[in-house]
């Protein structure tokens, strides 16, 4: 879909037509997901915030402003509704009881790939570690930067800061990526010695 | 890591075009080897760039397609259920209104003689019989009658709208005085009978052209906050710009709303469709065929709005602009079509009667632009002359073309 399509796709939904929201939908949904679970692990309240943003946005539609940049409202609102949610006492401790128990994974899988211990499986090894490593609010920097393919115009709207924020987080994260990749490479080098030497 | 290789790492995740080109070179086990050979001392660095342009492509979750659709269930049903509340308070609310509106008309009738400001005014004026003529007629303020003697004439009024100026195409002109008896009764009338256009300038500068068998009602001068007329039959209106005051021309069926532009408007009694067309501007319509739940159209230079009296809704669409307008200058224009549909359109505009011997002429395909002529019997007599037919006039204004 290209983006007058997708612009008169938002005017459809703006004058009325639900039509167009199921297909705006079907567009985003995914893309949303993947975006909320870097806020959010736990995929549940990811899904129920999804469904609060169209609904919203159902709502609402008569004081959207329909441009080239529509789309970064469902992110924008998206990640609002999941800070939202993330302040709400109900959900807090559900949320930190899940990142624990994702860090246990991430350690017992890290044992079983250092066997392995092949050139390019060690270097995603590395770079996967090193990315998780990083804080939420940086992973979340990536993820738009990298996956999404936003520019930091964009990402500065989705994020409710300015550009020059962006930047700035920009290139700390990078730079502590790079500190983490030479942390983890060291590391699971001396590892790997210590398993071969035996 | 050496420090090097980490200093390229990072100035490679910032260059977009080598990501891209990682990007690319991902797609095949090929374009992989040769980014390897292409860019051998990078060593590491281009692992790690590699492997992190991999981790961002994969690192996408997908909902499945249970998820998928229960979540545009709930989300399809909220709309639903939240159109259907809104059109049941709309209804509830249209019937309380519709009480008020019945009281506030038996209110109004005795109020409303006083009360001629008032927009509906407009309409019960245009409602009222027209004087029986040929010619066309203006009614002035104070309830006079002025026979308009020579076709294409101009009507202007002056900026309070105390006077008025009629000029025919050679006669001079002649100075009517519009002041009314009654200070409240200012509403004005110009009726043109059919084969006959004028023109007229409204107090406020505006210039409405006004095709055969049309009527438009207008106050003398704009008061209060709209610029507001009626308009039965058809009107090319070039609106003077005032943002401050919105020109909006009713019909039966639809009103028109603009700050200043130009388009033209069809709304005739007995024709099936009303239509609304624009020529430069913007115009916002407003469908009226149902009780405070109006349809509303915002139209582009080069679309018309079509009312449907049948089926009661309007369409949007694309025109050629000249069809609608060029009998302003005296002319219509016609893109293949049949000899049937010009022939309604030339009848409709005499308010004659024209017969087409048989089918085969009556489907003759003609494009082209035809001058409306002062008198029936010469635009006939030119439209058989183009077809090389004949024809025949029975009695006055009935005419048959014959092969």
């Amino acid at each position: 879909m290209d983006k007058i399509e997708e612009y008169n796709l938002w005017i459809r939904f703006k004058s009325g037509d639900n039509q167009a929201l199921s297909v705006l939908y079907k567009l985003y949904a995914n893309q949303l997901y993947s975006y909320g679970i870097k806020i959010s692990r736990e995929e549940s309240l990811v899904k129920d915030c999804i469904q609060e943003v169209f609904i919203n946005l159902a709502d609402k539609r008569n004081r959207l402003i329909i441009s080239d940049k529509t789309h970064l409202y469902l992110f924008k609102s998206l990640r609002n509704k999941i800070i939202e949610e993330y302040r709400s006492n109900s959900r807090k401790r559900n949320i930190e009881k899940n990142m624990v128990h994702d860090l246990d994974n991430q350690i017992l899988s890290a044992e079983e790939r250092i066997v392995v211990s092949e050139d390019e499986h060690f270097q995603k090894k590395i770079i996967f570690d090193a990315i998780k490593s990083l804080s939420e609010h940086q992973q979340e920097a990536i993820f738009l930067k990298f996956s999404e393919g936003l520019n930091y115009e964009d990402i500065a709207i989705i994020l409710d800061v300015e550009i020059a924020s962006v930047r700035t987080l920009m290139y700390r994260t990078l730079k502590e990526l790079k500190e983490n990749i030479s942390r983890k490479g060291i590391f699971l080098l001396s590892i790997i010695h210590i398993l071969k030497s035996r | 890591m050496k420090e090097k290789s980490k200093q390229e790492f990072i100035s490679i995740l910032q260059d977009e075009e080598f990501l891209n080109e990682i990007k690319d070179a991902l797609v095949s086990e090929s374009g992989l080897a040769n980014l390897h050979t292409k860019y051998l001392e990078l060593g590491d660095s281009l692992n790690y760039a590699i492997e992190f342009v991999r981790f961002n492509q994969s690192d996408r979750k997908a909902l499945d397609q249970v998820d998928l659709d229960r979540l545009l269930a709930v989300i399809t049903d909220f709309t639903k259920s939240k159109t259907e509340r809104v059109s049941r308070r709309l209804h509830i609310i249209n019937n309380l209104l519709k009480v008020a509106a019945i009281i506030l008309v038996l209110f109004s009738i005795p109020i409303g003689i006083y009360l001629y400001t008032k927009p509906d005014k407009l309409t019960r004026f245009a409602q009222y019989d027209n004087p029986k003529t040929n010619d066309a007629v203006i009614i002035l303020s104070d309830g006079s009658n002025h026979i308009l003697g020579v076709n294409n004439s101009v009507i202007e009024y002056s900026q309070n709208g105390g006077e008025v100026t009629v000029k025919g195409r050679k006669s001079t002109a002649e100075r009517l005085d519009n002041k009314a008896q009654n200070k409240e009764v200012f509403i004005n009338q110009i009726v043109v009978p059919f084969g006959h256009r004028h023109t007229v300038r409204l107090s406020d500068g505006t210039l409405v052209y006004l095709n055969s068998g049309s009527k438009l009602v207008f106050p003398a001068e704009f008061r209060g906050t709209t610029r507001e007329v009626y308009l039965n039959g058809e009107g090319y209106f070039e609106v003077e710009k005032n943002p401050l005051k919105p020109f909006i021309v009713r019909t039966e069926n639809l009103d028109i709303r603009v700050l200043g532009t130009k388009f033209n408007v069809s709304a005739y009694g007995d024709d099936q469709t009303v239509s609304a067309v624009l020529v430069e501007g913007s115009v916002h319509i407003f469908q009226k065929n149902s009780f405070f739940h109006n349809a509303e159209f915002l139209i582009q230079p080069g679309e018309g709005c079509f009312y449907s009296k049948n089926r009661s809704n309007s369409e949007v669409k694309k025109v050629d602009v000249d069809d609608y307008i060029l009998w302003k200058d005296g002319l219509y224009q016609f893109h293949n079509q049949s000899l049937r549909q010009i022939v309604e359109r030339v009848k409709k505009y005499y308010n004659i009667s024209v017969d087409i011997e048989n089918e085969k002429l009556a489907g003759t395909i003609i494009s082209g632009k035809l001058v409306l002529t002062d008198e029936s019997d010469d635009i006939i007599d030119y439209l058989a002359k183009t077809l090389e037919v004949k024809y025949q006039k029975r009695e006055k204004s009935t005419y048959k073309l014959l092969e």
